[in-house]
């Protein structure tokens, strides 16, 4: 193709359709997903039903991290490109990992009340859950309350980075310390492992949940740029005026 | 079981209201950003505009 030829449109007119089938799709794995969660996996001989909170539960905090590491690596590319698009790649990946922890943070002691008796331990997991929610809590509320600049992307990735130190010690905690949280059931010691039933609908369930996560970062990011589009035609506005 | 229904109403509403908050903003940002490109367009035409009417 020769440098000549003229440039595609901005916005082909296939692209509309696509993130509606991606939507489509993924609220089509979170039935299938809520299918095998209820019904598909067989009951658990010590818990009993309430071990099915264990499919949404554990596809929460996965989620939650894979959009922490979003943060994280964008909040990287940030720094060494100072790149619009890598901070708003960052915001999303806080926002959208926010609200996955809170659900993991939310149906583990409505799991943990029956069980163990209590509905919340300071254990190292657990703590190390809650301090990871408000550290990304704090990182979205300090990008509110500074004024936009170069300086507040710049801060915020900073503290990005520091923040996801906790991702992989939050990970490692129930296998470096014995907690009241129970074992890891994959990648975990010798007794590890579970069910085939079960662990195909906790495979089904942090597929839709990880496709969940990526189509809501996507929206996210989507309407960052869109600030930053607004941003830009102010200050252009502003520039007229004089 | 009413835990096991608690937990995942809980899930479903936090999902809920995030998408529908998502939704909100988008209207809210749509209707700015339309806003502004009407006004950035028209600012241009404003002098000569001013012009013509000398």
């Amino acid at each position: 193709m020769s440098s000549t030829s003229p440039s595609p449109p901005a916005v082909p007119a296939q692209e509309s359709s696509r993130p509606q089938l991606a939507i489509l799709a993924t609220l089509a794995l979170l039935l299938i997903a809520l299918y095998w969660a209820l019904i598909g996996a067989p009951t658990e001989a010590t818990m009993g039903t309430i071990q099915r909170i264990f499919y949404y539960h554990v596809p929460a905090a996965f989620a939650a991290w894979m959009a922490f590491g979003v943060n994280a690596i964008a909040s990287c590319v940030y720094l060494a490109r100072r790149s619009l698009k890598a901070d708003a790649w960052a915001v999303a990946g806080a926002e959208v990992g926010l609200a996955f922890l809170a659900i993991n943070l939310i149906t583990g002691p409505i799991w943990a009340r029956p069980v163990w008796g209590v509905w919340w331990e300071w254990d190292p997991r657990l703590t190390l859950t809650l301090a990871m929610w408000v550290m990304y809590a704090s990182y979205l509320i300090l990008r509110q309350l500074t004024p936009e600049g170069s300086l507040q992307p710049r801060l915020a990735a900073a503290l990005a980075i520091f923040f996801a130190a906790d991702i992989p010690i939050d990970y490692m905690s129930i296998r470096w310390w014995a907690t009241q949280h129970p074992a890891p059931v994959l990648f975990g010691g010798p007794d590890s492992g579970l069910a085939p039933r079960m662990l195909v609908a906790l495979l089904i369930s942090l597929a839709a949940f990880t496709c969940l996560m990526a189509i809501l970062v996507w929206m996210r990011y989507r309407q960052q740029l869109a600030r930053i589009e607004i941003t830009r035609l102010r200050q252009r506005l502003a520039l007229a005026e004089e | 079981m009413g835990s096991l229904v608690a937990a995942y109403t809980v899930a479903w509403v936090i999902l809920m209201i995030y998408v529908l908050t998502l939704a909100a903003r988008q209207k809210k940002l749509r209707q700015a950003l339309a806003q502004l490109q009407a006004q950035v367009e028209a600012a241009p035409a404003a002098p000569s505009q001013a012009a013509h009417a000398k």
